[in-house]
């Protein structure tokens, strides 16, 4: 009976110990409720390990490419999955017309879908949350103005946003020799526009709930700026969802990048992005069916894995799931 | 409800004023709109000439309120790329893409419905566990990608189907004046069928998604166990009471599903090489054709007002509990 007495109430130089030992960031990471709800799932660690290993891929692409994109040897064309070609050069996921290894255009068009995707998903998230957080804080007319903004677009498939932003950027940019260089700015900027609406819908509804807490008004009342209490205080408040519209957006992102691709509006034949890849091994499926076969499964497990993530994610920060 | 229904009449008045004023404003300032319809050798009094005639220098607002009336008049203008009228273009290309639409939602809609009520009554079978793991592989499948494979399997490997385009040869398409129809023969049929699943896969896994948590919410209220204990037949339940209390917001999402196919139908046409709208404007965008552009939008804008408008006066007749006259309270 002492004994537990004395380990429930700990002397003054063990708290300071306990103080102490405040445990470190990886100890803490591998203690959340996130971790441990990653680790009851396999599903999910298998489409993170996916998605790591494509990023990687993306990132080290310069190194981990066996042949160089930019000077294909005609030699090296039409050749099958695991075979050597006529120019003596083994190519594991086989080559296009042109000579160029499929397996290394994979990794660069990882490279630029992913690019893509980041960028247009940090974009649309920082004009969404800024307008979500201005309306819901301000309210009054500029609460109004945006969140119609926000109905009428949200009244069109983000595709279609997509492709007229796209249009009108390049017509407004001049049908140059630039169009190329800049193709990736005209991306990630039409793919942006058409995401913000769900981060300012949700940022705004989290904002109209937070404004009106104590802490908030507390920190009104002892002067401190509008722009600081939404960036210091309330902003905090609505990163969870965010972070899942994130994970989401940028699932969505990547297919319409490869779409837009496709279709001839993105990037030009000559950065081949997945999407490029796709359409131009569609023309020869009947012959060279790897080229459509393993940049569509890359683009897919890219697309499924994120979705996966964003899933599981979903679920974890929803505290009525626990 | 006849205020309901006016008040929801000017929301989508107002929307289309603002479509209009994009696509004005596109018509407008998006490249010179003389530069797109004279050529290289006119002079610039000329220029001045054509800009005063087509009131390029009036004021913005008379300019604006003129663009609205020609465009309730019919009057897209010229087509920069094809110099023909737009509503000429539109009139020629929308039906098939209209044709395509309407299949693959009913397509989406019958077998989303069969499906969901299926995985929400047997929710632990086999099958069930599948149609909910494709459901997700739906939704991670871009649409061109769905369209590529199929034209592969159905049409290069069997043989069954044809690949592409609307009609085998010009005799198949009927001309009913106003309306072009390619479906009154079995060659239109056989041609319809893989992009109207192309395009009705994704509505598909979201329709069935929906029906079937809609289900399991309804399955679980007390007037079902009432009508158990009253002894219905399972059918009766299933069907007659819980399916009946899905229907409202399946209707709502297959309704606004509606223009998102329609949109999306710009992807299943180029893979298809389908001569509808979605092909027009995409045509448009690579060669920045702005009056086909402007036109598109005004008229999607009009298929989702019309839609969702539709929508709303379904409501009331579904929900029996939408007709009293009070005040809408968040229901």
């Amino acid at each position: 009976m002492a004994e537990i007495e004395a380990a429930k109430t700990p002397s003054g130089d063990e708290l300071k110990r306990l103080a102490q030992q405040r445990p470190g960031l990886v100890t803490r990471v591998f203690d959340s409720d996130l971790w441990h709800s990653f680790t009851r799932s396999p599903i999910t660690m298998v489409a993170a390990v996916v998605f790591l290993v494509m990023v990687f891929g993306a990132v080290f692409a310069d190194f981990l490419a066996p042949y160089d994109s930019n000077s294909p040897m005609l030699m090296d064309a039409r050749t099958a999955p695991m075979e050597t070609s006529f120019g003596g050069n083994y190519f594991l996921l086989g080559s296009d017309n042109q000579g160029r290894g499929v397996l290394s255009a994979i990794l660069y068009g990882l490279q630029i879908s992913l690019a893509v995707g980041v960028c247009s998903v940090l974009f649309a998230m920082v004009l969404g949350v800024g307008l979500g957080l201005l309306a819901g804080y301000v309210g009054g007319w500029v609460d109004a103005l945006i969140m119609r903004i926000a109905d009428i677009q949200l009244s069109f498939p983000a595709i279609l946003v997509a492709l007229l932003v796209d249009g009108v950027t390049r017509e407004l940019l001049g049908q140059s020799q630039r169009q190329a260089d800049l193709a990736f700015w005209v991306l990630t900027f039409s793919i942006g526009i058409s995401q913000w609406v769900q981060y300012a819908r949700t940022v705004r509804g989290s904002t109209l709930v937070e404004r009106n807490k104590e802490y908030v008004q507390a920190a009104r009342v002892i002067g401190i700026h509008p722009l600081l209490i939404m960036v210091r205080h309330v902003l905090p408040n609505v990163t969870g969802p965010v972070l899942v519209i994130a994970t989401i957006g940028l699932a969505i992102a990547i297919i319409t990048e490869a779409t837009l691709s496709f279709l001839g509006v993105g990037f030009p034949p000559t950065r081949p992005s997945l999407g490029t890849l796709i359409q131009e091994g569609q023309q020869v499926l009947g012959s060279e069916w790897w080229i459509v076969t393993f940049s569509g499964l890359a683009l897919v497990l890219l697309a499924l894995s994120v979705n996966l993530l964003g899933d599981w994610l979903r679920d974890a920060l929803n505290p009525k799931l626990r | 409800m006849t205020a309901f229904v006016v008040r929801r009449l000017i929301q989508a008045l107002l929307v289309m004023l603002v479509v209009a004023l994009i696509a004005f404003l596109l018509f407008n300032y998006v490249g010179d709109p003389i530069n797109n319809m004279v050529g290289q050798d006119t002079s610039a009094e000329q220029r001045e000439q054509l800009r005063e005639q087509l009131g390029l220098n009036d004021p913005f607002y008379v300019q604006f309120a003129n663009f609205v009336g020609r465009i309730l008049e019919g009057n897209f203008g010229r087509s920069y790329r094809q110099s023909r009228p737009v509503e000429e273009m539109i009139a020629d290309y929308l039906p098939a893409t209209l044709e395509l639409a309407v299949v693959s939602a009913i397509l989406a809609l019958a077998f989303g419905v069969a499906m969901g009520v299926y995985t929400a009554l047997r929710r632990y079978s086999a099958m069930s566990q599948v149609f909910m793991t494709v459901s997700l592989l739906g939704v991670s499948l871009p649409t061109f990608l769905i369209g590529i494979v199929l034209i592969h399997f159905f049409s290069v490997e069997l043989g069954w189907l044809p690949p592409q385009g609307r009609i085998g040869d010009p005799d198949d398409l009927v001309d009913l004046g106003w309306w072009t129809t390619g479906l009154l023969s079995w060659e239109g049929w056989s041609r319809i069928l893989l992009p109207a699943i192309t395009l009705g896969l994704f509505q598909m896994t979201l329709i069935m998604r929906l029906v079937r948590a809609e289900m399991l919410e309804v399955l679980r209220t007390d007037f079902i166990k009432f009508a158990r204990a009253r002894g219905l037949s399972d059918r009766a339940v299933n069907f007659g009471h819980a399916l009946k209390n899905t229907l409202v917001p399946v209707i709502t999402i297959t309704g606004l599903q509606f223009g998102s196919i329609i949109a999306f139908a710009i992807i299943t046409e180029r893979v298809f090489n389908w001569p509808g709208v979605g092909q027009m404007f995409l045509d448009s965008v690579i060669h920045v054709d702005i009056p086909v552009m402007a036109a598109y939008l005004v008229l999607i804008a009009l298929v989702f007002v019309v839609v969702n408008l539709i929508v709303d006066v379904l409501y009331f007749v579904v929900d029996p509990r939408l007709r009293l006259d009070r005040p809408a309270t968040g229901h």
